[in-house]
């Protein structure tokens, strides 16, 4: 019998982009106001957290010129968050980055020295020192090197990969070069983290990929990867999701 | 070495030309073809090897013409377990020797279960050649009927238990898998499809249902040199409940 976990949205807060970028080819010129979420998992005697958000508003000012309307939740801190949910950062077993953007990884050093171990990508950590020009400046060395995570800590994997009985890591690349999406059991059926692979339930449910982007063919069939996997899906930034949301996530097929 | 008791389940019997289990031989005849699962016992598991058609319903909506299907009361996957004393829920171990519409029509009843299949078998299920277009539902083996967390994909050949192991088999799907049982009176091998009737193995003469002819012919050489004993998929030779007397893999012997 497969374990089941409980699966929790940790929102860190929201940020305006331009809404093609989500949608290719949607409201061209329009923003929207996207959240920043990660996941929590618990069961079967683990806490894993999936992905961790931005390092903080004024990170992103600093790193990326102005936050486009950025407003925290809470303070914006994962441990503020993780504690509404009774977690402390030492409690953590594994993070799991689906890709090493900024606003993925950017609290991955508040486990620096812990016993957390973090799950990557090989292609994705390969890829994060040497971007493609177009995406250069979602990545920043110091989120996710020795000053964020101490060199031990770090867990290269390739291909599918079964995290613990029920937990799954799966290649969804497209948005970048080494995404990954995670599943989950759980009581009411597997749940798909998607991370950037559907930026919102609509790529899924219309076949429409994001616009930030890395290789369009492979991303299309990430999609299809997602579908054959999953009965409901968390998307990266899926402007429906709910802080501390921790069931009637959307459904993976539309109807 | 754990020992395990192997019991025949019927699933219902389909009505079509013979020619498809024996390649260049017995054309325009039209002949019964049971579809058999196994349930194997032991080591304090409870294992089904292959789970049949999804229901007589099922069959007639979605297969058409192309075959007249029959089922007794308890040619049923549900019906066969209570004959036998299961429940689904008690089965922990389901095997798919591939992804045949009447090899995995009943996976959706087996929450409790882990399911093995090759994972060759699983690619290649959603995206069939041509010619087993026909044969692959993907509402048979998809999220709607199997959680993905539930399913084991193996690459190659495995031991998944002392005494129960799954060779690759080429030939009759792209990823079929023989699974090699140790019973009291020796190796059992359910070959499923690549030996579908006992004239496959004895006479050296293919399946009609067809990838690879090459790897085919191997897949015999597979079964002569690990089992005793061997269990076509189709043979109208084996019994409902059967659970001994098995057929010889070499007549001779
Ligand atoms: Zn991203
Ligand atoms: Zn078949």
């Amino acid at each position: 019998m497969t374990n089941t976990y409980k699966v929790t949205v940790l929102n860190m807060g929201h940020v305006d982009i331009e809404s093609s970028l989500m949608k290719r080819g949607w409201n061209c010129g329009q923003m929207m106001t996207i959240p920043q979420p990660c996941v929590a998992v618990e069961g079967n005697g683990l806490k894993i957290l999936l992905d961790t958000s931005y390092r903080s508003l004024a990170w992103i000012d600093e790193y990326c010129g102005a936050v486009n309307n950025g407003k925290d939740e809470d303070d914006g801190s994962l441990v503020t968050a993780m504690a509404k949910i009774g977690w402390k950062p030492e409690d953590v077993d594994y993070v799991v980055n689906t890709h090493l953007h900024y606003d993925h990884c950017g609290q991955n050093n508040v486990f620096k020295g812990l016993k957390t171990k973090f799950i990557i990508t090989r292609t994705e950590w390969e890829f994060a020192q040497h971007p493609t020009p177009n995406l250069v400046y979602c990545y920043y060395p110091h989120l996710f090197n020795i000053e964020s995570a101490n060199p031990d800590q770090i867990v290269l994997i390739d291909g599918e990969y079964e995290l613990a009985d029920g937990i799954i890591c799966f290649p969804t690349p497209g948005h970048t070069k080494g995404h990954q999406s995670v599943l989950v059991n759980t009581e009411e059926g597997v749940v798909c983290y998607a991370g950037d692979a559907a930026n919102l339930t609509a790529n899924l449910h219309e076949n429409v990929i994001g616009n930030i982007i890395y290789d369009t063919a492979s991303s299309i069939r990430s999609l299809e990867e997602i579908r054959r996997r999953s009965e409901f899906v968390i998307c990266g930034h899926e402007p429906s999701l709910k802080n501390f949301q921790s069931g009637g996530f959307a459904r993976t097929h539309e109807g | 070495m754990a020992k395990y008791k192997v019991t025949m389940l019927k699933m219902g019997t389909l009505n079509g030309e013979k020619s498809n289990m024996t390649m260049g031989r017995n054309f325009g005849i039209t002949t019964e073809i049971p579809m058999f699962s196994v349930a194997v016992e032991g080591n304090g598991h409870k294992i089904i090897l292959d789970t049949g058609i999804k229901s007589l319903e099922w069959a007639r909506v979605n297969l058409g013409e192309m075959y007249v299907i029959e089922q007794e009361e308890d040619e049923t996957m549900e019906g066969a377990l209570a004959h036998i004393g299961w429940k689904p829920e008690d089965v922990d171990i389901v095997i798919n020797t591939h992804l045949h519409y009447d090899h995995c029509g009943s996976n959706h009843l087996f929450k409790n279960a882990k399911f093995y299949v090759q994972r060759a078998e699983w690619e290649a299920a959603f995206n069939p050649v041509e010619n087993q277009q026909c044969f692959y539902f993907e509402e048979l083996f998809g999220w709607s009927a199997v959680r993905y967390t539930s399913w084991k994909f193996l690459d190659g050949e495995a031991e998944i238990l002392p005494g129960i192991k799954l060779i690759p088999f080429g030939g009759h799907s792209v990823g079929s898998q023989g699974v090699f049982i140790d019973t009291e009176d020796g190796v059992v091998c359910f070959a499923a499809d690549t030996i579908g009737v006992l004239e496959n193995l004895y006479e050296n003469c293919l399946p009609n249902i067809m990838t690879n002819v090459e790897d085919g012919f191997k897949t015999f050489e597979i079964v002569r040199n690990n089992a005793d004993f061997v269990i076509p998929g189709h043979d109208p030779v084996m019994k409902k409940y059967q659970t001994t007397d098995f057929p010889k893999v070499d007549k001779i012997r």
